[in-house]
């Protein structure tokens, strides 16, 4: 497995996790204060591990350096909105400005994809399609997440939030799982192409004089 | 008006934005990833036709090459067959044991009678040698041995030979310097069969990196596009060949025309590899 794809994996487990714990604090505890301090965790976790599948993928020079300082700054805004917002509110800006830095960083990754990547289809790369997921839920979300400073408290922008956020999230997921599908296949087909045959070539009976073989 | 409601953040409008926002967002997603997708597949299938193409290239090229040195072996097996068998056979007929019955006039003729037949053999052997690699390349350079093809041509008195090195006081490797030589030869055949030409000249000439040779010749000769085009072709066997052992060189080959249409020019670049 490649480092991204353990990136990936990684980045999936805390998302399961934390939104376990999201949810508890939420409708268990019922505890808003707890369940923002986790979304917002969560918000930067999310940006963290995104940021480095995208430092493992990318192939630029400057890579290292560029997600240092997004990872850094990003680290510093939250830690500032987290300090000067009131309990229990939760601020959309950090997720429109996730959004921009990713829909950024995946368009690079296509533009790098069709410069370099030219021996095998890219839609073979489990990178592509899991890039695919997060480009659709990050681009559908966008203007909700825009809007949603000021409109949260509609209850029409509500229902719309839920069905839109909802709609996209399930077409990310299967995207990221459909990723994971394409990684097996072309995994064994890649196999079917370096050398496995269904003969034995391995076993051999001589009929000469063994001596005479091993000269 | 829209734009006004929305930027206040209160009614419908700003709901219709954000829907239509969203729409284009996910329909400029899908335009970018089906843009990728099918840019990418296009440029693959390029390469992969580009790769075929060469694949097969080489495929002719190894195939002219083993042809090629069948051939060599074949017409190696005829020379020793048809003439150097039958000289000897000759030989052996006059030294056979009735030599010892016979007169001492007639033991001397037979045996001298022998001897011109052995030292025949001699030199068909040797010009059979020498063909497989000249000795004045081994023993003395490229440059001698070129000199000395472009003497027997001018010895002819049909054709006008003439070389010309101004850049090789080092000797590239023995094996660079054979793949040279029998590509100047190959060129030199094809001119004389082909190309009906008044003189032949070769020019060497070096920089840090790199030897030249070139060969002009005022016949009808063949440019590049011509000789990528044989190269293709089925035929053409002296020019797959060319092309292999340059490709072995690492070099290049370039034919070309004179601007004023007088000559061709055919230039070969090899990389410096020094055999000392």
């Amino acid at each position: 497995m490649t480092a991204e794809l353990k990136v990936f994996f990684i980045y999936a487990i805390s998302v399961c996790v934390l939104l376990c714990l999201s949810l508890y604090f939420r409708f268990v505890m019922k505890d808003i204060h707890h369940q923002m301090m986790i979304n917002r965790f969560f918000l930067f976790i999310e940006f963290c591990l995104l940021s480095l599948f995208y430092f493992f993928v990318l192939k630029t020079k400057f890579k290292k350096l560029f997600f240092f300082i997004f990872s850094a700054l990003y680290l510093i805004y939250s830690v500032q909105d987290y300090t000067y917002s009131k309990p229990g509110e939760f601020n959309f800006s950090l997720l429109v400005v996730e959004c921009l830095f990713f829909l950024s960083v995946i368009v690079y990754f296509f533009y790098e994809k069709i410069l370099y990547s030219i021996s095998s289809p890219i839609y073979y790369s489990p990178t592509f399609w899991i890039s695919v997921a997060f480009l659709i839920y990050f681009s559908g979300n966008f203007f909700l997440f825009l809007f949603s400073k000021s409109m949260f408290k509609d209850p029409d922008f509500k229902s719309q939030y839920t069905i839109i956020y909802s709609s996209v999230t399930i077409i990310k997921n299967i995207f990221l799982g459909l990723g994971i599908v394409i990684n097996s296949n072309s995994i064994s087909q890649s196999n079917a192409g370096t050398g496995k045959f269904d003969v034995d070539l391995d076993t051999f009976y001589p009929t000469l004089n063994t001596k005479h073989n091993l000269q | 008006m829209i734009f006004l409601q929305a930027t206040t953040g209160t009614g419908t409008g700003a709901n219709y934005i954000m829907l239509l926002g969203t729409l284009g967002m996910v329909s400029l997603t899908l335009g970018i990833v089906f843009f990728v997708i099918f840019h990418q597949r296009k440029v693959t299938r390029f390469n992969m036709d580009l790769k075929k193409l060469e694949e097969d290239k080489q495929q002719a090229l190894l195939n002219a090459s083993i042809k090629f040195q069948e051939e060599e072996r074949n017409r190696i097996a005829a020379d020793l067959h048809d003439d150097v068998g039958p000289l000897l056979a000759t030989a052996r007929l006059y030294l056979n044991e009735n030599i010892i019955n016979q007169e001492p006039a007639a033991q001397l003729q037979s045996i001298f009678s022998a001897k011109q037949i052995i030292d025949d053999a001699i030199q068909l052997i040797r010009n059979i040698s020498h063909s497989m690699m000249p000795p004045t390349l081994k023993n003395f350079g490229l440059e001698s041995a070129l000199s000395d093809l472009f003497q027997k041509i001018n010895g002819s008195g049909n054709l006008n030979a003439s070389v010309r090195f101004h850049d090789y006081r080092t000797r590239i490797k023995l094996e660079q310097e054979l793949h040279i030589f029998r590509v100047v030869q190959e060129l030199v055949n094809n001119i004389m069969k082909h190309s009906n030409a008044g003189f032949i000249h070769l020019t060497q000439n070096a920089n840090a990196t790199h030897s030249y040779f070139r060969l002009h010749h005022d016949g009808q000769g063949i440019i590049q596009t011509e000789f990528d085009r044989l190269n293709h072709t089925s035929g053409g066997l002296g020019l797959k060949n060319i092309a292999s052992r340059v490709k072995v060189l690492n070099g290049r080959i370039l034919f070309e025309i004179d601007p004023s249409h007088t000559y061709y020019k055919v230039t070969i670049e090899v990389p410096k590899e020094s055999g000392v």
